[in-house]
């Protein structure tokens, strides 16, 4: 670290209801590939379309954990550092993610409340899908300038 | 070294210790996650940005925790293919990860159940970079599906 100081949203410029900027994504099997590559997660799930259809499934699904740093992405776009330490994310599973789906994830600020010298915000966040089916669903907390 | 033992549901014990996991993340770790996740946040990708950031260097992307959670979960042994469907999952980032740090992960086994006739599994895991610090505390719920 240096002498910078972090670079936080003011937590007085946050109202209540306010919505985050979207993210969207689409999904394609190349992408999951990369994804299980990058993350070492080679689970046939999600990799392997042979293994996959005989599953549960029916077919190769996302990474769950792919799914959540589309969420990360509109915290960090939102909060800058507010985001990057001091920050919780806890998100519930609803239906999986396949190549060729669209993934939405939104956000909206939904509590604020000051603690220690720090604006804390609580968002509702969401990933749906083009059918506008929740894929997960949960809540995030970053850091806001007091 | 991984283990290549599979791990069945039964033998998992509540309370139960795996192998702590040592991970060191590096930029080409950083600039691969960040690709296949198809983010370009120059705190992640951009070495100049990072300089100039209020951490004087990138950072890694809070949800590259992905990356050792899931490899920690496998120094007991390997989750049987297609095996565990996340259902749930909390992080608390509490330090931003540098290139070059030094990570040890460790997972407990906190509950296992069966509900509606499907076996649950809670995990909760601790990372500390090389200096003992806690960097993220993470809790996962998995769906046994086999």
């Amino acid at each position: 670290m240096n002498s910078r100081r972090p670079n936080l949203i003011k937590f007085a410029e946050i109202e209540l209801g306010m919505e985050l900027p979207e993210v969207k994504k689409q999904i394609t099997q190349e992408i999951i590939n990369k994804y299980a590559q990058a993350s070492g997660d080679m689970n046939p799930q999600h990799v392997d379309p042979e293994f996959a259809g005989q599953t549960v499934f029916k077919g190769t699904i996302a990474h769950g954990l792919l799914t959540i740093a589309y969420i990360s992405e509109m915290m960090a776009n939102f909060f800058k550092d507010g985001w990057y330490s001091g920050s919780v994310m806890e998100i519930s599973f609803h239906a999986p993610v396949r190549p060729g789906d669209t993934i939405t994830a939104s956000g909206r600020i939904k509590t604020k409340k000051s603690s220690g010298g720090r604006g804390i915000v609580i968002c509702k966040v969401a990933c749906t899908n083009q059918d506008n089916t929740s894929v997960i669903t949960g809540t995030a907390t970053a850091l806001a300038e007091l | 070294m991984e283990n290549e033992k599979m791990i069945s549901f039964e033998e998992l014990e509540i309370g139960q210790k795996f192998k702590p996991h040592e991970f060191t993340m590096t930029k080409d770790t950083i600039f691969k996650y960040a690709e296949a996740v198809s983010d370009s946040n120059p705190l992640y990708c951009d070495e100049e940005n990072g300089k100039n950031s209020f951490y004087g260097s990138i950072i890694a992307p809070p949800t590259s925790a992905a990356i050792y959670i899931i490899s920690a979960f496998q120094s007991e042994g390997k989750i049987p293919p297609g095996a565990a469907v996340h259902t749930r999952q909390k992080f608390e980032f509490i330090k931003p990860v540098f290139p070059g740090d030094q990570l040890v992960t460790s997972v407990t086994v906190k509950n296992k159940f069966v509900k509606m006739e499907r076996k649950y599994v809670f995990f909760e895991m601790t990372t500390v970079n090389q200096n003992g610090e806690p960097v993220v505390n993470s809790e996962i719920t998995v769906f046994w599906t086999q």
